[in-house]
């Protein structure tokens, strides 16, 4: 199990830093078909009301930055939670 | 895929909505119940990758591309029910965090991806097993696929019954798109799979106990 959780936990933080170093490239699938039928004007356009939007920390100026600690907020809430919710799981039924 | 605010009528959103809660509730209560404890560490782990994998966007090379929406996967190593729960998770840190995804519309992004994907995944990963590697693999594949077809067609319902665009022409692209981006879906999660088994043959595909 431990070995497990190592190799997606190694996956984990690779995958953040190929997000750091990768542009935003073409819209996803959603946002293609909206667009190629004409209904993407349709989404709310709002303000960025979370200092996190778009996976990017307002506080810095540098693009590496602001995605790496957006990215890294992301996955320790994530882990944050599984482990919380895992402790109050009952103990009885080990596999 | 990530449904924005704007895209669903009313009734669309607040009815998905309705219909997620208690589907998320049930699988709460029955991770509860029968989820192997010696797999808790990787509810936190799982839920990580998901979301980290989520933001890497790969180009489909047709003007679009697609990123591991990781329903099978969860479903692999976790279970369904903690699945749909840890991609609850996922979404809803997301939506109210990260801004992707709209806040009305997270019940329907709840629906589609954490209940209907995870739980379309599960059918082909349930049947295989008993079997041999190559059928799990290819029952992996099947059900990653399978999610993402099911996700596009549930989206592509809501989307229409919103009316924001006709039918048939909502229904042809994104089941086109998705399907494309199935295989994709499919690669990666066969091939997490196969990591995990090299590791511990005896762990991928158990995380529910069957028949309850």
């Amino acid at each position: 199990m431990k070995r497990i959780a190592v190799l997606f936990g190694g996956m984990t933080v690779a995958v953040l830093a190929l997000r750091v170093l990768l542009v935003p490239g073409a819209p996803d699938a959603l946002e293609s078909v909206a667009g190629a039928l004409g209904f993407a004007d349709l989404a709310v356009e709002e303000e960025a009301w979370s200092p996190f939007a778009d996976y990017e920390t307002r506080f810095f100026e540098s693009v590496w930055f602001a995605r790496l600690s957006a990215g890294l907020l992301g996955v320790g809430l994530l882990c944050g939670l599984g482990v919380f919710w895992g402790r109050s799981l009952p103990r009885s039924k080990a596999g | 895929m990530h449904i924005p605010d704007g895209f669903l009528s009313t009734p669309v959103w607040a009815g998905s909505a309705l219909a997620a809660v208690p589907a998320v509730g049930y699988c709460l209560r029955r991770t509860q119940n029968y989820f192997e404890t010696s797999r808790t560490p990787l509810l936190g782990v799982m839920g990580a990758f998901v979301f980290a994998a989520q933001m890497i966007h790969f180009p489909l090379g047709v003007g679009t591309s697609g990123h591991l929406a990781g329903a099978a996967l969860l479903t692999a190593t976790l279970g369904p029910s903690a699945a749909t729960v840890v991609m609850t998770a996922i979404l809803v840190v997301q939506a109210l965090v990260f801004q992707d995804g709209g806040v009305l519309a997270l019940g329907a992004n709840v629906l589609n991806l954490a209940v209907v994907g995870v739980w379309v995944a599960y059918l082909p990963l349930r049947g295989s097993r008993k079997a041999g590697a190559r059928t799990r693999r290819a029952a992996a594949f099947l059900g990653a696929w399978m999610s993402l077809m099911a996700v596009a067609l549930l989206a592509s319902a809501e989307l229409s019954f919103s009316k924001v665009a006709p039918p048939v022409s909502l229904f042809t692209s994104m089941l086109a798109i998705h399907a494309l981006l199935g295989i994709a879906e499919g690669l990666i999660t066969t091939a997490g799979l196969a990591a995990m088994e090299r590791l511990d043959p005896a762990f991928v595909y158990a995380g529910e106990l069957p028949g309850r």
